[in-house]
């Protein structure tokens, strides 16, 4: 696989570079969402589960699948979709977990 | 409008019900559970026309005296999404047929409020009257959430039933709401802030956000973090526990389908053999009594016999699917079977194939992706049914006479063969046939919940009767047919037959005497019935053809006789081999079998020939019923076409290769 480009636009650079994938998300931390990087088909059922841009995500568990958590939904992604969803982790964890 | 007179739909059949109500909802939100309780046993599973997506209809008094038809569409999460399902839903809501929908029932998963509300927010901009079904509202509290479904009803302009499907909680109350909007039809308040039709999601799901919060009496927080839930999870979708938990609940499934489907299955042969018992009895000999016993009973006890394992194995799927855990399953052997181009999901119609590839194949409609699917559907014929159990048994002994160990090797072996097949061939066709792997999976993980028996019983009741419906008519057809080739034209009796019938009835010849020669020259006859019929002249015809496979034209009319069902292979060889035509794999039959020889006086079964034939019955599609359901399922005959020529020609080729093979190293 070619490298991730960390930022395309200058105006993007900061939010961008602190994006990670999924995979890359501390078990029970929070996330924004900044972009999905897998084909149509697949984005588009991610979004029909309510991954939507900058929507917030609780990575509750890593592997195969990787268990994430949007709202009040729990959606399983296998490691391939995981790799490919880019969020932005939550500077301010949450003080109640 | 509704005064239109247009012609009779396509798009969903034309009834004279009263009123038309669709049920609509996300996955996983118990539509079905309440479609069920709505109408109760009088529900349709077909086809949407043009589409193998199935759909549900079932008819009901909603209040005295207001029959009315529900449609249960499939569950979607949105309707902008562009998959077979949406454009389903979106045919019926946009009434494209003209029948009018009178209402849409929307239900809603009160734990999931916000993304369930987004599909509200679109069917609001439809046209039929809308009914919030405020669905699990039970788990919902449990969760320590509380909703305002009043509040909510004002905020959408609809009517909202707070309810708990499962129990039948807030029914009454639903049904009489649906026939408020059944029968005043009144216009929606559309709220002035709804997001278009063409609004982007994230639009529509800010919209939902602020009405759930709006909506909310109390939400702890605890309801993002379901602790039980997490651990669960972590158990069941773990690389080494999760692995074993599926084992013990796939072999606890199969235990219970084998275990159970005995009792039914041994019934039902019985009980046609006491009928076929019944009619020979009652009819005289001739052409008519054959057609009834051996043609018509035959084909139709062929037929029901699969029904049990139809039955209890969707009931047991169903179940399994309302816990939750299919869901899990999935990923488990994802990792797995992706790697030849399957999804996780082909796990339950490959494993449930090893009993028969009927219900395998039926039970591919758990899996989403069309490409999925039918690459599932073209392979599970592969695995080793219980169908081919007799032949295997009947062949691994022939090879290997005194040598149990390795009959029993060999036997493993088969299935390992099958299941190897089945797995490269979906990786072949993935690069062919069937560009493109298996979609990397993305499932919701629905709650864990008690499961419906009501559901699991509905949907085994339907799925058998779907498969008596389409299945079970092409199947009689089938064994008629076949039954008609192996019978007809009848020949004249040999004239060894006769003699031995004179010679049994010669005075002074012992009763035990004249029975053995009776019995004798039934053998006979059947053999000569056997040689003389169509099937036995085409056997003689199309041996050439099996010639470079070692098989003499004896053992082509058992693979032409098989075609029908495998198990035939067993009773035709023992008809040819002079024993009794029965299908029990006894030692008798397997001896006699044995001594059979070619013309030239060569034993037909060789240890190279019975090697090749044992290939070329675990690789060949020898089953018309699975073409048969093949056909139905992927609503083409092109992939059972496929599905026969692919398979018959690896069969051939395989037993090629092992004939000539083990020719070459010396092994006649």
């Amino acid at each position: 696989m070619a490298p991730i480009a960390t930022a395309t636009t200058p105006a993007l650079a900061p939010a961008a570079s602190a994006a990670i994938p999924l995979t890359e998300l501390r078990p029970g931390a929070v996330a924004r969402l900044l972009e999905t990087r897998v084909d149509a088909e697949c984005r588009a059922q991610l979004r029909a589960l309510g991954l939507t841009d900058a929507c917030t995500v609780r990575l509750c568990k890593h592997g195969e699948p990787c268990i994430i958590q949007v709202r009040t939904t729990r959606i399983g992604l296998s490691k391939a979709v995981a790799s490919g969803v880019f969020v932005i982790p939550d500077p301010d964890p949450d003080p109640v977990s | 409008m509704a005064a239109v007179t247009r012609p009779a739909s396509a798009v969903v059949a034309t009834t004279t019900a009263a009123a038309r109500v669709a049920l609509i909802g996300n996955p996983n939100t118990g539509k079905t559970t309440l479609f069920n309780a709505l109408c109760g046993a009088r529900a349709k599973t077909s086809n949407f026309p043009g589409t193998t997506t199935s759909i549900r209809r079932g008819r009901a008094e909603l209040t005295p005296g207001l029959p009315t038809e529900f449609i249960d569409l499939p569950g979607l999460y949105e309707l902008q999404h562009d998959a077979p399902e949406t454009r389903i839903a979106r045919q019926v809501l946009d009434d494209v047929a003209g029948d009018g929908l009178d209402a849409v029932v929307v239900v809603v998963d009160a734990c999931n409020l916000t993304r369930n509300l987004v599909l509200v927010a679109e069917l609001l901009t439809h046209r039929p009257p809308v009914v919030v079904a405020l669905n699990m509202v039970d788990l919902a509290r449990r969760r320590g959430l509380e909703l305002d479904a009043d509040a909510l009803a004002r905020r959408l302009g609809v009517p909202v039933v707070p309810m708990v499907a499962r129990r039948g909680t807030g029914l009454p109350e639903l049904r009489a709401i649906i026939g408020e909007a059944v029968a005043r039809r009144t216009p929606q308040i559309r709220p002035l802030d709804l997001p278009g039709r063409d609004a982007p999601l994230e639009v529509a799901t800010e919209w939902a956000d602020g009405i759930v919060a709006e909506a909310t009496v109390s939400a702890a927080v605890a309801a993002t973090v379901d602790t039980a839930t997490e651990r669960l999870d972590r158990v069941l979708t773990d690389p080494v526990l999760g692995l074993l938990a599926f084992g013990l609940i796939m072999c606890g499934l199969f235990w219970a389908l084998f275990t159970l489907a005995t009792v039914p299955m041994d019934l039902i042969e019985a009980t046609f053999s006491q009928l076929g018992g019944f009619i020979e009895a009652s009819f005289p000999a001739g052409p008519v009594r054959d057609l009834l016993t051996s043609g018509l009973v035959g084909g139709i006890a062929g037929t029901v016999v699969f029904l049990p394992q139809i039955c209890i194995l969707f009931f047991l799927i169903t179940l399994l699917e309302d816990t939750g855990y299919l869901a899990r399953a999935a990923f488990v052997m994802d990792g797995l079977l992706a790697r030849f181009g399957l999804p996780g999901h082909a796990f339950v119609p490959l494993l449930t194939s090893h009993a028969c590839a009927l219900p395998g194949i039926m039970s591919t409609r758990l899996i989403p992706d069309r490409r999925d699917r039918l690459a599932t559907i073209l392979v599970a014929p592969f695995m080793s049914c219980s169908a081919r159990l007799p032949v295997y048994v009947l062949l691994t002994s022939l090879l290997f006479a005194d040598r149990p160990a390795l009959a029993g090797l060999a036997f493993a072996g088969c299935y390992v063969l099958g299941g190897s097949a089945a797995l490269l061939t979906a990786r072949l066709f993935g690069r062919t046939v069937l560009r493109g792997t298996a979609r990397p999976m993305v499932l919701e993980l629905p709650s864990y919940k008690t499961p419906s028996l009501r559901n699991a019983l509905l949907t085994a009741r339907d799925q058998g009767l779907a498969f008596l419906r389409t299945a079970g008519t092409i199947i009689v057809a089938i064994c008629v047919i076949m039954w008609w080739l192996s019978a007809y034209p009848q020949v004249a009796t040999p004239d060894s037959a006769t003699a031995l019938r004179l010679q049994a009835a010669t005075p002074g010849v012992e009763a035990g005497e004249a029975r053995a020669l009776l019995d004798e020259a039934d053998l006979l006859e059947a053999r000569a019935a056997q040689a003389g019929s169509f099937a036995g002249r085409a056997g003689r015809l199309v041996q050439p053809v099996f010639e470079p496979l070692g098989f003499d034209w004896q053992l082509t009319v058992g693979v032409l006789t098989s075609f029908l069902a495998r198990e035939v292979f067993v009773s035709t060889m023992s008809v040819l081999a002079g024993a009794q035509g029965d299908g029990d794999v006894d030692e008798g039959v397997i001896a006699r079998i044995r001594g059979m020889t070619r013309e030239d006086g060569r034993p037909v079964f060789t240890a190279a020939t019975a090697a090749a034939a044992l290939v070329f019955f675990v690789l060949a599609m020898q089953c018309l019923p699975t073409l048969a359901v093949t056909r139905k399922e992927t609503g083409t005959a092109r992939y059972a076409v496929l599905q026969l020529g692919y398979m018959s020609g690896l069969a051939y080729v395989a037993a090629f290769v092992v004939y000539q093979g083990l020719h070459a190293l010396g092994v006649s």
